[in-house]
């Protein structure tokens, strides 16, 4: 039978260094090409998860502990499925978006490429050493990624980014070098049996290391010091792509070790620790989105914002009854995909409003109704799933997280739910209200190309959608 | 999936899809636009007229989609339904031609009637919902599609109006969304029923029960404009004309309204909330409404303004009728869903005619317009009597079951309530009135924008809505008794909803 | 079939007068429309009934006893009254508007004779009320615009009042149809019912304290209106108690006196507050409010004592068929004089109604009078003795107040061009004298026209032309009580409300005010946040409470 699984690795890789070689041009071509191909790849082995469960591959034949195992089962699958899912729309929409800049192209695909190579491979890996090289490598080509442009601005940005996933990344690594210490393994499937209530302290210090590594990574509050500036200035579809996807994969890692390797040591208090700072991810990140001016930074405070709704996850999951767990665990990988795509369509159609009106800061958005309505009404279909309201992506994953934090009687939950469901309307109409105003005929004003805006529509559209097909997605995560 | 399945669904799609392609056309293509417009319509009313049949002979018309697990889209046309579903279709049908002739020649008028179609699809879905959860996506929708209509103009007072529309609206539909997670949690999809399905859950959960009543009354009541969660809609009324016309006739209020109706008989059932005694607190908030939203109507000089507080308390009737135990209320209520609908539309109409003919907004400027505008002074006279609830119009019908039925439920008071409404109706309706019809005119009108032609008071498409709904007014009321009126439909409802009564 | 078309008639006539196309021909018509009303009280069969289950909330029409009693005078006077607008309004512009009004009214007040469910009552009580506000504003002015708010205020009081009362009773009978719905009431009726009625209906009938609208608005209307206010619609007030009271069936003892004393009461309070009036026409108002309190008070009687019903309710319907034609024929009198001058024959005519009123032997008046007198002896004691001599009293103020009437319209000014309105004033002028000897029973024409009863019907008329010719000698004219009399202070006193500005407290607030500045420091906190400093020992924090909190198990 046909795998996928390394092919899903390696094909991100060549194309980027066929890129490299072949210039933006030609490059562009052929990443398209390839992330089509990706996606039928996902697909497939979606398909072969949803029909025979976890499914493991051997690399070279050589399988663990010498050689390395790459593991795909229901979480990483639909990991799997919304990066490719992402990237295909936003590659036609860097490709419009990039003309004119052929610098910054030159190195943008083969950035992406190896991003993309790290993510999928970080979605695969089965052991925490693996994952730790495949989440440098997914820091070094963010960090590169964001710096694209260059300038002052980027570059400092940038800089504090590396430093912030660096330190994440050690964090981790700590973590891991003490997991190996104990047990002498850092492969997944070896390590669970191993690790029971009682384990020892070390192996709690390894699990604060490598979760809070990751949470830094994924810019949880207090530590979303990195993102605003990393987000907001990088060009948009970098900012899609960090935004949507690069954060979600070290949220996607804090999942795999809590539920999986660490699920008998984490304890409630645990779990209301990291509920309360995405509480406070959630209020602070919306209150800031509200009082930001630029467009762009908007929409990266929001991102901050929707991280602490994945985190509610957590106490709303841990020590509850089977059901209420399964359903918050569904709520928030649900929340992980409606967001990813909802930001990856508001970052672009923040980027496509910039570039049409050639001003970054929200009043000077006026008149996008009339001029690009079809980008305006993209950025409120994604909206609406940030928003949570019904029928998208996000109002499903808010349901099943209402439902859970109803059923385990935990209402503060509710109330920071519904403040944050609140204030992101708030935030989001800012900017719907300032695009209706009109403007003196005389604002110069860019026609967009048609590549720049359909992309956008699909990924909103995406997001939406989602909500009637979540079923879908649930049975996918349910495959096992 | 045959045939009865899908007609729920082609019904919303015959005014969904109109909308999307209206937003795909130019602007320039008014022609075209138009005759989408009355295409969607009028498919959709012939649509409606075939399933008013089939329910009439029993027939079921439900659609099923699961989304999540536990979580169903359902659409269904039960009686209560098919009250609420015909007077959209018809009222957008006639909004619809008044608003072609009401924007003729102004802007953006591709996402006004993309989002008006919009609007139409969210309120026949919340009229068709067979689910609290499916009401809640299209109540939801009801909120994003009206918002663009509100600040159309885009003005500053538009916009301020908008962002004071959503505060309420979106605040109150997380009050609404808390309510039903909380419910589905205890008793599982809660489809609406005829007697409410929640009796089962007696007694350990009586007081969560309250709560969740609570909650959901409070989300439903901003939309509803029950005092204090009325604050948006006086402000509201600087959308133009015909959005204000649908927004206080069927859309938005109705809709608001409309749930509490479905919550209290379709969810708990009138008997069940009754024995938890949710419906006393309900009737005295209604009450208040009905009499303060008067009162604040006597004061304001703008018509519009007056118009949309006199909204906020004919609403009331219709809650207040639902809060009354007992059928003959429960007739009242429900029927005054469709009067205050055709009553306020007519205003509305009305008061948009004056704006756009000869720029009176102000009661104060409206003297002598009878004389210039004799039609629409007359469909609006009937409108205002209709309000106060003078025979043999609309209101006068609704008055008169919702009376009879505080007596049945041995709460006189509530005539008080009546008593004192009709008198501020009249306060506050026939002022206006007078000035219409008896003050002669000194004075240039404002801003005279359609002439006087052949006797033709405004242009055709302006003055066809209003007369129509002012003669429909006088119908349903003369004929109320006559088989095919809204309020034997009604008493049917009733007799459905209250297990012993019959007719 | 033909009652609804003859009810319809009127509305339909008024659309088409309002309608320029067809105005000459159905202007022709109008002052007829009442004449098929008038031919259907005189032909229909009796216990006429007419259901018509698909109108309202299912209708009923029919005609009783006092229905077509009250059809007859109703239409009499409306069918005067319109032939003598035709002329007396000849001149007016506006009279198609008049004529519409008229009309509507007509058809409204020839609805309630005949509505036996009480939500086409209502409806035709409705039509009368507010068509006729277009009557009474007619002449414009400021006089005329006060008169008509008055009006309105008080007619949309009654109307709310109505309502009410009809919505209980109706409740509690469980019908709204007639006859069934004020007989099952008589089991057990909250008080409070009844007392909507009463003042509901009241208001048209002119009980004190409610009447403040009627001795503005009868004099402001142009006569021929002012002739059907005060003849016909007042009326309207004493059938709605006739229909909804249950009289006969039940004792109401509060009701019961509590009409009767009022009735007395404003029988006198209309001569004295009248009898200084200096316009004619509100003389003739308060006359109105004064007989009608007659009428008010043996309603009263009826509810103190059903027994006596049998007798009363003729009594009272042949007193309503008097005073309605005798009224009317006065006000359409002020007219003439007005118009074509005051000379030997009009005074003879005036003489006419205004001595029936007073109740002058051989005049309807007498025959009234005396039938009344009869019905009421079965009263209890209070009330008999107190009757027994306040009525005849009540007599000789009227036909003072006649007196005086007939003074003050001698001094109008003529135009003398009202030729057109003489032949339908003596028309009304030969129903006045005739038709009370038909409707009177025949015991009742046996007394009036005995000795005894011929001298105590003589003597009040003497005893009035004494005073009057003295007070004439001495040119009494009494204090002046402006008309409305109450309705001024009361207008006073909301003068001086509105110029104690109340603060009104409830405005909407602004929800959005400006930002404090608090809130551009809660920004710049996120600063500090994301210092480094700041940034790494809350990570250490984070880092050891997490693995405190993991080290805990």
């Amino acid at each position: 039978m046909f795998d996928p699984m390394p092919w899903l690795i390696l094909s991100p890789l060549i194309w980027a260094t066929l890129a490299f070689v072949h210039g933006p041009g030609r490059g562009g071509r052929l990443a398209v090409a390839c992330l089509i191909l990706q996606l039928s790849l996902a697909a497939i082995l979606a398909q072969q998860v949803i029909a025979g469960g976890v499914r493991m591959y051997a690399v070279g034949g050589w399988g663990a502990p010498l050689g390395i195992d790459l593991m795909a089962d229901g979480l990483s699958t639909v990991m799997l499925l919304l990066t490719q899912t992402i990237v295909l729309p936003l590659a036609f929409y860097a490709r419009a978006y990039f003309v004119g800049h052929a610098n910054s192209l030159r190195y943008f695909w083969p950035l992406t490429g190896y991003l993309l190579a790290a993510m999928n491979a970080l979605f695969l890996s089965s052991d925490v050493f693996n994952i730790y090289v495949t989440l440098e490598l997914l820091g070094l080509a963010a960090v590169g990624l964001v710096a694209l442009v260059g300038g002052a601005g980027p570059i400092t940005a940038a800089m504090r980014y590396l430093l912030a996933t660096l330190l994440g990344s050690s964090a981790y690594l700590l973590g891991v070098a003490l997991l190996y210490g104990v047990y002498g393994s850092v492969s997944l499937v070896a390590l669970k049996p191993l690790i029971a209530a009682d384990a020892p302290a070390t192996v709690s210090l390894a699990a604060a290391l490598m979760l809070l590594g990751l949470m830094l990574k994924t810019a949880l509050f207090p530590f979303h010091f990195w993102l605003p500036p990393a987000h907001g200035g990088a060009p948009a579809p970098v900012s899609a792509l960090l935004s949507a996807l690069v954060i979600k994969a070290s949220f996607y890692l804090i999942l795999r070790l809590w539920f999986d390797l660490f699920a008998p040591i984490v304890s409630i208090t645990a779990a209301q620790l990291l509920g309360a700072l995405g509480a406070g991810a959630i209020l602070w990140g919306s209150f800031l989105a509200l009082r930001q001016t630029h467009l762009k930074m908007l929409v990266a405070y929001s991102t901050v914002a929707q991280v602490g709704y994945l985190f509610l996850l957590f106490p709303l999951a841990t020590g509850m009854s089977a059901e209420v767990a399964e359903s918050a665990w569904q709520g928030g990988v649900l929340q992980v995909v409606a967001h990813g795509l909802a930001k990856a369509a508001m970052f672009a159609a923040a980027g496509a409003m910039i570039t049409a009106t050639g001003r970054d800061e929200i009043s000077g958005i006026a008149g996008v109704a009339t001029r690009i309505p079809l980008t305006l009404f993209a950025f409120a279909l994604a909206g609406v799933t940030i928003m949570g309201l019904p029928p998208s992506g996000g109002f499903a994953a808010k349901w099943l997280l209402l439902g859970a934090a109803l059923a385990s009687e935990q209402w503060w939950w509710i109330v920071v739910m519904v403040v944050g469901g609140l204030l992101s309307a708030a935030y989001v109409f800012k900017v719907l209200r300032q695009a209706f105003l009109p403007v003196e005929e005389t604002a110069s004003f860019q026609l967009l190309p048609r590549m720049l805006e359909w992309p956008i529509l699909l990924l909103a559209l995406a997001s939406l959608v989602l909500g009637l097909v979540g079923i879908e997605v649930l049975s996918l995560l349910g495959a096992a | 999936m045959n045939f009865n399945e899908t007609l729920p669904l082609l019904v919303l799609l015959s005014s969904l899809l109109p909308g999307l392609i209206i937003f795909a056309l130019p602007d320039e293509r008014h022609g075209l636009r138009s005759l989408i417009n009355m295409v969607g319509s009028t498919l959709q009313l012939l649509l409606i007229v075939y399933m008013l049949r089939g329910v009439m002979h029993g027939e079921e018309y439900i659609y099923h989609f699961t989304i999540l697990p536990g979580l169903d889209l359902v659409f269904k046309a039960d009686a209560l339904a098919m009250l609420f579903v015909p007077l959209s279709a018809a009222l957008w049908f006639l909004t619809t031609l008044y608003a072609i002739g009401y924007l003729e020649g102004s802007p953006h008028r591709n996402r006004f009637f993309g989002f008006f179609s919009l609007c139409v699809t969210a309120t026949i879905g919340v009229a068709m919902a067979g689910n609290l959860f499916t009401f809640f996506v299209f109540y939801e929708l009801l909120t994003l599609s009206t918002y663009p209509l509100v600040v159309h103009r885009g003005t500053e007072q538009a916009m301020r109006a908008g962002q004071v529309y959503l505060t309420y609206t979106l605040g109150g539909g997380a009050l609404l969304l808390v309510g039903i997670v909380w419910l589905y949690g205890l008793a599982g999809q809660v489809e609406f029923t005829h007697g409410g399905v929640l009796a089962v859950l007696w007694p350990e959960y009586t007081s969560q029960l309250r709560v969740i009543f609570f909650l959901l009354i409070a989300g439903l009541g901003v939309k509803a404009a029950l005092v204090p969660l009325h604050g948006w809609l006086p402000l509201a009324m600087v959308a133009p004309a015909p959005v204000s016309a649908l927004l206080h006739a069927v859309a938005v209020v109705k809709a608001g309204v409309f749930g509490i109706v479905r919550v209290v008989y379709d969810v708990y059932g009138v008997e069940f909330s009754q024995s938890l005694h949710l419906l006393m607190p309900l009737a005295v908030m209604a009450s208040v409404t009905i009499i303060w939203g008067s009162l604040r109507a006597l004061f304001q000089d703008d018509l519009k303004r007056r118009l949309a507080y006199s909204t906020i308390s004919q609403v009331s009737y219709i809650a207040l009728g639902v809060a009354i135990f007992g059928p003959m209320a429960t007739v009242g209520g429900v029927v005054h869903l469709v009067h205050q609908g055709i009553m306020k539309i007519t205003l509305f109409f009305c008061a948009g005619n004056y704006a756009e003919t000869l720029g009176v907004h102000k009661i104060s400027e409206m003297d002598g317009v009878g004389r210039r505008m004799p039609w629409t002074t007359a469909a609006f006279t009937v409108g205002a009597f209709g309000m106060i609830g003078l025979p043999p119009l609309a209101g006068f019908i609704s008055k008169w079951y919702l009376g009879l039925g505080a007596l049945e439920a041995q709460m006189p008071w509530v005539i008080a309530i009546l008593l004192a409404s009709s008198l501020l109706n009249a306060a506050y309706f026939l002022p206006v009135l007078y000035r219409a019809w008896f003050q002669p005119r000194t004075e240039a009108w404002p801003e005279e924008q359609i002439p006087m032609q052949n006797g033709r008071e405004t242009a055709w498409l302006l003055l066809v809505p209003p007369l129509a709904t002012a003669v429909a007014t006088m119908l349903v009321g003369l004929f109320a008794s006559s088989t095919l009126s809204p309020l034997t439909w009604a008493k049917m409802i009733a007799a459905r909803e209250y297990l012993y009564w019959m007719p | 079939m033909s009652l609804s078309v003859f009810l319809f008639l009127p509305l339909l006539l008024a659309s088409f007068v309002l309608l320029p196309a067809t105005r000459h021909i159905s202007m022709l018509l109008a002052p007829w429309a009442a004449l098929p009303g008038l031919v259907f009280a005189l032909v229909a069969p009796d216990a006429y009934m007419l259901d018509l289950p698909w109108l309202l909330l299912g209708s009923r029409f029919g005609l009783d006893e006092s229905g077509r009693l009250f059809l007859v005078f109703t239409t009499l006077l409306w069918l005067t009254a319109g032939l003598y607008a035709r002329s007396y309004l000849a001149k007016d512009p506006r009279q198609h508007i008049f004529i519409a009004f008229f009309l509507a009214t007509l058809s409204g007040n020839l609805g309630v004779c005949l509505a036996m469910d009480a939500a086409s009552f209502y409806l035709t009580f409705a039509v009368m009320t507010f068509a006729a506000y277009g009557l009474v504003v007619h002449e414009g002015g400021a006089e005329a615009r006060r008169a008509g708010k008055v009006y309105l205020i008080m007619a949309v009081l009654g109307e709310a009042l109505l309502i009410a009362g009809l919505l209980l009773l109706a409740g509690s009978a469980q019908t709204h149809f007639l006859p069934e719905m004020a007989r099952a009431t008589a089991i057990a009726m909250p008080s409070l019912t009844y007392g909507l009625l009463f003042f509901g209906f009241g208001i048209k009938a002119g009980v004190p304290l409610l009447h403040m609208w009627l001795p503005l608005a009868h004099p402001v209307a142009p006569t021929p209106a002012s002739a059907v206010l005060s003849g016909a619609m007042i009326k309207v007030g004493l059938l709605g108690w006739l229909r909804f009271l249950p009289l006969g069936e039940a004792t109401v003892l509060t009701l019961g006196t509590v009409m009767l004393g009022l009735g007395l009461f404003a029988a006198f309070f209309g001569i004295v507050v009248g009898m200084v009036q200096r316009q004619p026409k509100t003389l003739l108002a308060y006359s109105s409010i004064s007989q009608m309190g007659l009428m008010t008070l043996a309603v009263g009687a009826g509810l103190l004592l059903p027994k006596a019903w049998p007798l009363l309710l003729p009594a009272i319907g042949l007193y309503a068929l008097h005073h309605g034609l005798a009224k009317g024929a006065l006000f359409l009198g002020v007219g003439v004089t007005q118009r074509f001058g005051c000379n030997g024959w009009v005074m003879a005519g005036l003489l006419l109604p205004a001595l029936a009123l007073a109740g002058a032997p051989f005049t309807s008046g007498a025959l009234a009078k005396t039938q009344l007198k009869v019905a009421l002896t079965g009263l209890p004691t209070p009330w008999l003795e107190l009757l027994a001599w306040t009525l005849p009293l009540a007599s000789v103020g009227t036909g003072l107040l006649m007196a005086r009437f007939l003074l003050l319209t001698s001094r109008e000014s003529k135009q003398n061009d009202g030729i057109g309105l003489l032949p339908p004033w003596f028309g009304l002028l030969a129903a006045v004298a005739a038709l009370a000897w038909v409707q009177a029973d025949a015991d009742t024409v046996a007394a009036v026209l005995s000795g005894s009863g011929l001298a105590s019907a003589a003597w009040p008329i003497f005893v009035i032309a004494l005073i009057s010719f003295t007070a004439w000698r001495r040119e009494w004219r009494g204090p002046a009580i402006p008309p409305g009399d109450v309705l001024v202070w009361l207008e006073r006193a909301a003068a001086t409300l509105r110029c104690v500005s109340v603060p009104y407290p409830f405005r909407s607030k602004r929800i959005f005010t400006a930002a404090p500045v608090s809130i551009s420091k809660v920004c710049s906190m996120e600063k500090i946040l994301c210092a480094w400093p700041l940034v790494g020992c809350l990570w250490l924090f984070v880092l050891v409470a997490l693995a405190c909190v993991l080290l805990e198990y």
